[in-house]
Parts: structure tokens; sequence; C-alpha cells
């Protein structure tokens, strides 16, 4: 059998590729606590979350369907993080799924708190271990990563986290409210039908959960196809092809409203489309807040859609949305889909840059540090916890507490962060020269390296300086250097200080030699540091580019 | 004095006593359904397990038994939403054995709550949905529980009301009038946990044998407390008192309704509040009346079990409570 003719199998080829490509820039599906991939029956592509986070425990939540089945939960750390690459400055829809499942049979589902890039999300209720509830929002990025954190809020109720997704949205989407606040999701409905829509035909994957009503009647579009490019957030096709009705022109249609009982601002998207078409230019709606009108009346457009916007103002559990026929209309309300969103608070600008390139310098020389990942301040109180911060609005960082954290290598230069006050490094294994730019720190007052084998001289920045400082116990000038096996003995009496009129004696080199690390070693390091180096940059990224806005 | 009967596994999440108190159902968090049995004679203390099995997938959060006029029956109800009916049968040569006879389900909405009632002509199964409908469902053949008919579907309010959004109902309880037969139309009470107002409050509907319909006769709430999120109600068997005794646990407290017997102009049955008692720190779980409708017992999140009785003068009062053992 002869093969193919050429030109057949590159236009197959060609063919793969058109349709191969992918239309948008990110769609990530994490199934957390899996280490598997799979593909649902929405035809999306999940992932174990192997590759975020390092830390955590898996676990089975019996008889969760995929991605719900599994759950990462955090047993330490005021807050755990997700960091995912996506562009700089893009509109992004992020969904975390909860499902408690009673995974450790206890009957008690926790209750913590759900942050974005340093900012509040929600506080996490699964209130029952037998529900499921996700949250979502829609925000613009800062730098080129995001990241999603749990943060434990109470003692003893460990945060968890069942799956994670992030989508790319056209920038031009939910554009009536700038990029200083994120849109959080309070519902999203498709009024009739009776199935949920998401990808793939809302190839942004909303979740447009269907919805009928009280004394409300479903209709079905006539219309053969309905042109979606007059709406500017690109509502699916299928959450237009159905509509609610109520009974006469008499009849209103009132919102069942979940918003809190606080008043928020809101962002609400309503999308009408015709259903008959012999109803064009008979049906007319008008909307009411709180008993007024609200804009002019609504003509639902035919094989069209028509999206009206409310934003710039607040409401509450207590406002009233209502839908009734215009006065000039002879056929009662309708409408189609409708989404509801709070805006958030301001968000934040994330930690100063100087100290986020400080740590990143720090994480790049310590692999230890690396598994502390998203704003290294904030949301206040949830800072690494090995840091202190102000509580400024753009925190800075002012302590470094990191005695006993195994540290082993030299020091890096972190002389960015230049509000520190205290540095706490003894308990460790550094070695290395003590570097000058310590004390050049402005604020310095507190200096503690004692415990740790840095060798060479205390630098002249550091002395004669108003700064405490403590350097006992290491392989300095002038002092008797532990071996590196014996180095949790207890130290033996202090040598003989010397004064500064005595000339300097040089260490006899063999005491030299036993401090340093074998060639091998410093190689094996190098290797190690790739991964960390890796996740480093993924953590810290976004915020480092802050300074170039 | 009070007896310790049984010892349940852990991971129970519901129990059901039996019509006649002789049997037990439990259900537990991986599926399993247990039946225990008084043992013979009568006069023994405790239960033993006649039967044992995981019956459904996910854990069951309600069991109810079945009117024993049609046979020994119970429905579970499982946290996803669907409802399964078992029936004891005996094939054969073999022992008793419980198999699976029925299964309601709606992949929209979940079933929050079921209840079994007599009417005059066939048994009914009145269910309540998370989307805030109430649907009741009627054997057609009472000589065969697989033959269930959707007989009607309603919304639990009165007045006409137009609401656009998904209902999202937490919890719901329903409570058929006890009386057994006689020449009274069936009817029940059935009230909601949830986000709409309109659908909270306990109603009372009663069916229109003319008209095939059910009808809302009365509402339990006071004007002001119409959207009160409800926890559980009871409706009290009725051995001769010319008004029916119904108790109703919202987060208010526990309200005890009379509820007359001969409608007003309007077709509506009279109601009035007695009583308006507290007891049970936060939710109510279950409410139980005795055989004769004078001392009801109830559970809640606080673990405890209270018994409340009227006086002579028909006040209402807490009589005995209970504080769990260990």
């Amino acid at each position: 059998m002869t093969s193919p003719p050429i030109s057949f199998v590159l236009a197959i080829a060609l063919l793969v590729l058109l349709f191969s490509k992918p239309s948008l820039t990110v769609f990530v599906s994490i199934d957390c606590g899996s280490s598997e991939s799979s593909i649902d029956k929405n035809n999306i592509r999940w992932i174990g979350d192997d590759d975020y986070i390092q830390h955590g425990e898996s676990h089975q939540v019996y008889l969760g369907s995929n991605p719900l089945s599994t759950l990462r939960v955090f047993t330490n750390r005021k807050k755990n993080c997700y960091s995912i690459r996506v562009g700089k400055g893009e509109k992004i829809l992020t969904r975390a799924s909860f499902y408690y499942g009673n995974y450790d049979d206890k009957f008690s589902p926790p209750v913590f708190d759900l942050q974005f890039d340093g900012n509040y999300w929600a506080t996490v209720n699964t209130s029952s271990y037998y529900y499921y509830v996700d949250y979502e929002a829609i925000y613009v990025t800062k730098g080129n990563f995001t990241s999603i954190c749990v943060a434990q809020t109470r003692p003893n109720q460990f945060p968890f986290i069942s799956s994670l997704e992030v989508r790319s949205l056209d920038p031009k989407m939910y554009s009536h409210v700038d990029s200083n606040h994120a849109l959080i999701l309070k519902w999203r409905y498709a009024s009739g039908g009776n199935q949920t829509i998401r990808y793939p035909d809302d190839v942004f994957d909303r979740i447009w959960t269907p919805a009928d009503g009280i004394g409300l009647s479903e209709v079905k579009s006539e219309a053969s196809g309905i042109d979606i490019s007059t709406a500017e957030d690109h509502p699916p096709e299928a959450a237009l092809e159905n509509s609610i009705v109520s009974s006469s022109t008499r009849q209103y249609m009132q919102f069942i409203n979940r918003l809190p009982t606080k008043e928020l601002p809101i962002y609400i998207t309503a999308y009408f489309s015709e259903v008959m078409k012999s109803a064009v230019g008979k049906r007319s709606i008008q909307m009411y807040i709180d008993n007024k009108p609200f804009l002019s009346p609504i003509v639902p457009p035919f094989g069209s859609v028509k999206e009206v916007y409310i934003t710039n103002m607040t409401a509450s559990a207590e406002t009233s949305f209502v839908l009734q026929a215009s006065e000039t209309s002879t056929l009662p309300p309708i409408i189609n889909a409708v989404e509801v969103y709070t805006l958030s608070d301001t968000l934040t600008a994330g930690t100063d840059s100087r100290d986020v390139e400080g740590l990143l310098q720090l994480q790049l020389a310590f692999e230890v540090l690396v598994e502390w990942s998203g704003d290294p301040c904030l949301p206040y109180p949830y800072n690494w916890d090995w840091i202190q911060c102000t509580t400024d609005v753009k925190p800075r960082v002012i302590a470094l507490y990191l005695s006993g954290y195994e540290l082993r290598g030299t020091l890096p230069d972190f002389s960015s962060m230049n509000a520190l006050e205290t540095i706490d490094f003894h308990n460790n294994t550094m070695e290395g020269p003590i570097l000058d730019f310590l004390g050049l720190l402005p604020n310095l007052k507190t200096l503690n390296l004692s415990y740790n084998r840095f060798n060479g001289t205390i630098p002249a920045s550091l002395q004669n300086k108003n700064i405490e400082l403590d350097t006992t116990n290491n392989c300095l000038s002038g002092m008797k250097c532990q071996p590196l096996s014996d180095f949790l003995i207890p130290p033996p009496p202090p040598p003989q200080p010397f004064s500064g009129d005595e000339q300097n004696i040089p260490s006899p080199p063999s005491e030299l030699h036993a401090g340093d690390e074998p060639l091998g070693a410093g190689s094996l390091k190098i290797n190690d540091l790739n991964i960390p180096f890796i996740v480093a940059m993924q953590t810290l990224l976004p915020l480092l580019f802050i300074k170039f806005l | 004095m009070a007896k310790e009967l049984l010892t349940l596994d852990n991971g129970t999440t519901c129990t059901s006593w039996n019509y006649s108190g002789t049997r037990l159902a439990a259900g537990s968090v991986d599926g399993t359904l247990s039946i225990f049995d008084s043992r013979d004679p009568p006069s023994s203390s405790s239960l033993h397990s006649t039967f044992k099995s995981r019956v459904l997938e996910g854990n069951i959060v309600k069991i109810v038994w079945i009117p024993p006029e049609y046979g020994d029956a119970v429905a579970c109800i499982s946290a996803d939403g669907i409802v399964s009916l078992w029936e004891e049968v005996a094939e054969d040569s073999q022992s008793l054995q419980w198999k699976m006879c029925k299964s309601f389900g709606n992949s929209s909405s979940k079933v929050l709550d079921a209840q079994f009632g007599i009417s005059l002509t066939s048994l009914k199964m009145v269910a309540a949905y998370s989307d805030g409908n109430v649907r009741v469902f009627e054997l057609s053949d009472p000589l065969e529980l697989r033959n269930w008919q959707l007989q009607a579907e309603f919304q639990n309010v009165i007045e006409s009301v137009s609401s656009f959004g998904k209902a999202s109902c937490l919890s719901a309880s329903i409570s058929w009038n006890p009386q057994k037969g006689g020449s009274q139309e069936s009817s029940f009470l059935v009230g909601f946990n949830s986000n709409t107002s309109e659908l909270n409050s306990s109603k009372v509907w009663e069916f229109d044998q003319a008209h095939q319909r059910w009808l809302p006769v009365a509402e339990l709430a006071l004007p002001e407390e119409k959207g009160d999120q409800l926890y559980a109600v009871a409706w009290a068997p009725n051995i001769g008192r010319p008004y029916e005794i119904i108790a109703v646990a919202t987060h208010k407290g526990l309200a005890i309704w009379h509820l007359g017997l001969n409608p007003d102009h309007d077709g509506r049955l009279p109601v009035e509040r007695v009583a308006l008692l507290s007891g049970h720190e936060g939710m109510v779980w279950q409410m139980e009346w005795d055989m004769s409708g004078m001392t009801l017992a109830t559970t809640g999140h606080d673990g405890m079990v209270r018994l409340w009785q009227s006086n002579l003068n028909g006040v209402w009062h807490q009589q005995a409570a209970f504080e769990p053992t260990s």
C-alpha cells in the first residue's frame, strides 16, 4: 500500500497545528493533594499540585469526585501559598474549591481564610462536612505570578484546599471597575435550562448555575443562533438560549438576594435576549433598585444580547432588585443570565520591593527558605513566620528571625532591606565572611550571628557602632573554631581576647582547612540550588517586578 | 429511669425507630444501613443487629420508616440528596433480606427531608428539595413498593410571589398529620431553612380531593417572623382535642401552636401560638411527640434531650432534661 501523498500529510499537520493552538494564555487546573493528572467530562485537564507546593499533607476524601476526591491540608505556618505563572497585568479569573468530606474523621470542618496576592479574599466555612464550597475572584495581576494562600485563623483549625483554577480573561471584560479592585463572585446564573454551563461552552470557564425561581416560567429561545459580539463580557451562547419570564405584565420579577448584610460596592451584569421573534417591539423591561427606576427601559433584542451593568453603587441583603414590564410593554419581563459580584477593598501593592529583593536573595542562598511563598508581609498579620513587618500600607521588613533554621552556606547580599532593625541568625551553620553591608544598614540595632561558622574578621563597618552585636562561637580570627561534627558540644571557655595593641597572630593553616567543606559537597549544593532557584523565582518575581511599575 | 439499650458504631449519623418502637434503623457516614431488633421475649432490654450492609455511596443523613400497614421498609436520604427505599423481603427459602425497591433522585437538587403519610386512597411521600420545591409522590399499587408516581409539585409559598434566582435551602422539616384514615383529608406541615424568606415559615398543606391538588390552609408564623429560618416541625397526635397541636422550632425558640379544625371564611384554619420556649442553645435538631401528643421530646446542638409538657392550665414548660452520657 502506498503511503499517503505528502501534500495530504502536510494538510493534516497544518490542521492539527491550527486547532491545537491554545486560545487562552492561562488555563491551569490544580487538583490539590493529588499527584496524578486527569481529564474530566468537560475536557478540563487537571494536574496534581506536586510542582506547586512541597509541604502540607495530602488526603483522600472519601467518595468525593475528582477533583474533590483529594485535598491538601496545612498544619503549620501562618499561611501556605500556591504561586501560578500568569502574564503581568493580565486579567484573570481564579477559583478555589473546598470539600471537607470529613477527611480527618472529626466531623468538624475548619474555618480559615483564603487570600490572593496579599489580599483577603474570603473566610472559608464549609459549615457541613458533606457539601463543597467554591470561591471565585476576578482581578488584574501585578506581576508575572499570582499567589493564592490559605491562612490559619483559629487554633487547631487547619486550612486545606481541594482544587485551584486560574483562567485568563479578555482584558476588556469586566472593564467597568478599575484594576485596583477585585471582583468577588456572589452568584452567576443562567435562567432556565437544567445544566450547569462551563468550559467548553464558556471558553473562559465561568460556571453558570441554572436558576429558575418562584412563580416564573422557563422559555426557550426561538433564535437559531445568538450573536454575542454585542456583549463585551462574552457570555456563552448556551447561557442565553433560555430565559425566565413572569406570569403577566403585572407580575414583577424580584431577585433572590444573597448579598451580605453589610453594605458593599457591587458589580452586576445582566443579560437580556428576546426569546420570541413575534415579541420584537412589544416587550420592554424596567429595572428598579430599592423601588427607584434604574436606567431607561431595556428592550431585549432577538438573535443577539443586551448587557446591562450595575456599577458604582453599594448594596446589601436589604437592597431590592426588581424587573417589571415598563408602561409601554405588552409582554412580561424576561431575563436570560445574571452575574453578581462585590468589589474587594483596594488591592495592596504588596511588601516594599526592596525587601522583596532582599528576601529573594536569602531564599536563593538558603534552600529551606524557599518553602515560604506569597506576599512576605500581607495581608496583615499573615507574614512569613521568620520575618517581622511594619503595619504600613506598603510594609517594610524590620526583623529576620532565622535562629535554628539549619541555614548553611555563605551570607548573600540583602543590603536592599534597609529598614531592618533586628537580624537573628544564631544557631545555624553559616560560614564565610561577615559582610560589610551589615554595618551599613541604617536602622540596625541588633545583630546576632553567634553559634555559626563565620570566619575572617568583624568588618570595620560594624566596629564602633551602636549595634548590639553577638558573634560568639564562630570561626572568626582569634577564636578557636569547633570542628563541624562536634558543633553541638557545649562550647569551651571563651578564648583569651586580644587587645588592639597586640599584633594579630594568623591562625594555623590546618585549622582553616578543617572548616572548609569538601569540593564534592559544594558541587552537590550547586545542583540542589537549581530546584529551589526555580521555586524561589516563581515565589518572588511578581513582587520584585512591582518596583518597575 | 433511663436504660441504655445499644451502643452505636463510630460514624453513625442518624437513627430512627419504627412505629411500634421495636426496631431501630441506623445510618452511618460510609453509607451503611443497620437494623436492630428487640430480642424475644419483649421484656428483654437489649437490641441485636439483624441486618447490616452498605446500601449506598456517601453517608446517610436521615432514615424514615414507612407506615407498618405497607410492610417493613425504610427510606434513606443520602448526603447527595438521593432517597432510596429499602424493603425487608423473604425470597424463596432464604432468610429475610433488605432490598432496594425504589430510588428518587434529581440531578439538580437534593432531598433535604422526606416523610410518609397515609391518605384516603394511598400511601404518599412528601419530599422537600434544596431548590425550594416540595414534591409529593404517590404509591400506585399498595402491594408493590416499587411503583411511585409524582402526584404534585409546588413551592412552600402562600401569596403569589415571583422571585428570580436559585433558592438555596440548607435544610427542611416535614411532619404529617398523624391522624390515620378516618374521613379527614390528609395534610402535612413543611418549612425550610433557606435564603428565601417566603419559603421558610412552616405552612400546613391539605389535599383537595375534588381538585386533586394541595392547598395551603395555614401558616404557623407571626407576621414579623415569616422569614425566620426553620429548624424542625412536629405534629402531635390528637386523641380527641378540638384543635391540633404543632411544635415549630426556629432560632427564636420552640413555639407551640394550636391549629383550629374548622376553616374561616377564606378557607384558612385559625392558628394561635400558645407558647414560646427556650432551652436548646443553638439549633434544634429533632422533635418527637409521644403517642398521646402530650409530651414533646427535643434534641439540639447543645447535646441535651429535653421533655416538654403543659400543665392543667395549658402553660408549657420543660419537664425534664437529659445530659449525654460520657
